[in-house]
C-alpha cells in the first residue's frame, strides 16, 4: 500500500475527529498503537513503561489535533509526537536519550537492524514472528482470485477500480474478494492477537 | 455484522463514501468486536509489509479513550467537504460511483438543511450538537457580558463570553429536550422504494424525521414534517439535476429529494406512511 494512499485514508479519520467524532480517534489508536509502542520501545526499554509512554503520546496527539492541517502525513506527525514524548520521558527520569536518533520519515520502515535497541523481548519477538508466518501462510493458501486482489491492494497500493481493470471484474467483486481474503487471514490470527 | 466487517475492510482502503463511513463508525462504536477486527486487520497489513510492531497482544486504546473522556470534543466547523469524500476518490478522480454517492449525499444533506432550517438540522449524529444564535430579529435580546479580569482562568476551549437569551428560547428548549430524549422511536417509513435501495440513515428531528435511502450509487432523502414546519408548498421543484416532490399527508408534509425521475419521487412520497 502506498504512503499516499495510507495518508489519505488517515486524513479521513482525522477530519472526523476534528469534526467532533471523538470515537474516530479510537480507530487511529487501534491502527497505530503497535507501531507506536514499537517505536517508543527503541527509547524506553521496559515494555510496560513503553506502553504508558505510548498512551501519553496518543493523548498529546489528540490534544494537538486541532492544529493538524495535513501538511504532513498523519503517521509522520504522530511518530514525531511519539519520539518527543519518549525523549521527554527519559529526561524526566534523569535518563539520557540515545545519541542515535530516528528520522520520522523513515520510522515506518525501521527494521530490527537499527542501531537503536528493539523492544523485542523474546515473547514479543515470538508473537511477531508467528503472526508474520501465519499471515503469509494463509495468504499463500488463498484461492488465486482472493490472493491476487489482496496482493494488488496491499503491495501495489492499487485502488479497487484499478484492480477491477486488471482482474477484469466489477469493482464490487474486488471489494468482496479483498474482504474475504482479509477475513480468512483474520480467522487465523485472531487467537494470536487476543488480549 | 457481516456487512459491517465488509465495510471495515473497505474503510481501511479508503473505499467508502460518506454514508457508509458514518454508519461504519457508528457500528464500530456499538460493537467492540468490530474495533478489535479493525486492529487485527491493521496488524495483518503491517505484518504483510514487514513493518515493525510490538506488544501485539496488548490494546491500549481503552486506556487512551478513558483518559480522553474529559477532553473536549472538537467543533465541527473545522470539518471540510474534502473529508466527506472517500480517500481513494480524492486520489483518483475517475472513481465513478463512489464519487457520485458522496456528492449526492452532500447535496441531499444541503437540501434537507434548506427544508428543515439550520437550527433543526444541527443534530447530525456524527457532529456535536450546534446551537445557533437567533438571527437579526432577536439581536436586541442578545446581550454578551464579558467576564472581568477577576474571572477565573478559562480552559483552552472555553469561550470567554456568557450569552443570555430572552427570546426564541422555546425553540432551543424544544431542541434540547429532543436531543436528550432517548425514548423516541421512528414514526414513519415507506412501503415502497425503487429496487436495490435500502435505508442508510434515519434522523429524528424535533418536528419531523428524515430518511435517506441509497443503492450504493445514488441516494434520495425523504423528509416528513408536521404540517406548518415545511419550507416548500405542495408541488414539484427542480434544481441542479435534483428533483423535489412535496406532498401533504394528513397533518404531515412529505418531501422527497434526489436525482430520481419525477414519477419515482412522486410514488415514493405517496408510499410514506406512519409506523404501526
Amino acid at each position: 500500500m502506498s504512503n499516499e494512499s495510507q495518508a489519505a485514508n488517515d486524513q479521513v479519520l482525522v477530519k472526523r475527529v476534528q469534526a467532533g467524532d471523538k470515537y474516530a480517534f479510537d480507530l487511529l489508536v487501534k491502527q497505530y498503537q503497535h507501531k507506536i509502542i514499537g517505536l517508543i520501545g527503541r527509547y524506553v526499554y521496559d515494555p510496560h513503561e513503553a506502553m504508558d509512554v505510548a498512551q501519553e503520546a496518543f493523548i498529546k496527539a489528540y490534544r494537538a489535533l486541532p492544529g493538524f492541517r495535513g501538511d504532513s502525513a498523519f503517521y509522520t506527525w504522530l511518530y514525531r509526537i511519539a519520539i518527543n514524548t519518549a525523549k521527554n520521558h527519559l529526561v524526566s527520569r534523569s535518563r539520557r536519550p540515545p545519541d542515535v536518533d530516528i528520522d520520522v520519515d523513515d520510522a515506518h520502515y525501521i527494521g530490527t537492524d537499527s542501531e537503536l535497541r528493539d523492544l523485542d523481548t523474546p515473547e514479543h519477538a515470538l508473537y511477531r514472528d508467528e503472526l508474520e508466518r501465519v499471515v503469509k501462510t494463509t495468504l499463500d493458501r488463498l484461492p488465486e482470485d482472493l490472493r491476487v486482489a489482496l496482493t494488488l491492494r496491499e503491495f501495489e497500493g492499487m485502488s479497487y477500480e484499478d484492480i477491477a481493470n486488471v482482474m477484469d471484474c466489477p469493482v464490487g467483486t474486488v471489494r468482496s474478494r479483498i474482504f474475504r481474503a482479509r477475513e480468512a487471514i483474520d480467522k487465523e490470527i485472531a487467537p494470536l492477537l487476543a488480549n | 455484522m457481516h456487512k459491517a466487517n465488509d465495510s471495515i475492510s473497505a474503510l481501511m482502503d479508503g473505499e467508502v463514501g460518506e454514508f457508509e463511513l458514518r454508519r461504519t463508525l457508528e457500528q464500530i462504536e456499538q460493537h467492540s468486536e468490530l474495533g478489535q477486527q479493525w486492529r487485527r486487520y491493521h496488524a495483518a497489513r503491517a505484518s504483510l509489509r514487514g513493518e515493525p510492531q510490538a506488544a501485539l497482544q496488548e490494546d491500549i486504546s481503552a486506556g487512551v479513550m478513558a483518559a480522553l473522556e474529559q477532553e473536549p470534543t472538537y467543533h465541527p466547523s473545522v470539518y471540510t467537504e474534502a473529508a466527506a469524500q472517500p480517500a481513494a476518490v480524492q486520489q483518483n478522480k475517475a472513481a465513478g460511483w463512489w464519487r457520485s454517492l458522496s456528492s449526492m449525499a452532500v447535496a441531499a444533506s444541503v437540501t434537507a438543511a434548506v427544508i428543515f432550517g439550520a437550527g433543526s438540522f444541527s443534530e447530525a449524529p456524527t457532529q456535536s450538537p450546534t446551537f445557533y444564535l437567533p438571527g437579526n430579529s432577536v439581536t436586541n435580546d442578545l446581550m454578551r457580558t464579558r467576564l472581568g479580569g477577576a474571572a477565573p482562568e478559562l480552559g483552552r476551549y472555553e469561550s470567554p463570553d456568557v450569552i443570555r437569551l430572552s427570546d426564541g428560547l422555546t425553540k432551543y428548549i424544544d431542541q434540547h429536550q429532543h436531543l436528550i430524549s432517548a425514548q423516541r422511536m421512528p414514526q414513519w417509513s415507506t412501503r415502497w422504494m425503487p429496487e436495490g435501495y435500502s435505508i442508510v440513515r434515519h434522523e429524528l428531528l424535533p418536528h419531523g424525521e428524515v430518511m435517506v435511502f441509497a443503492n450504493g450509487r445514488d441516494a434520495f432523502s425523504v423528509s416528513v414534517e408536521e404540517l406548518g414546519h415545511q419550507s416548500l408548498p405542495e408541488g414539484v421543484a427542480q434544481a441542479d439535476g435534483y428533483i423535489a416532490v412535496g406532498k401533504r399527508r394528513g397533518d404531515h408534509f412529505v418531501t422527497v429529494v434526489g436525482d430520481v425521475p419525477l414519477m419515482i419521487a412522486d410514488r415514493i412520497a405517496s408510499a410514506v406512511q406512519p409506523e404501526r
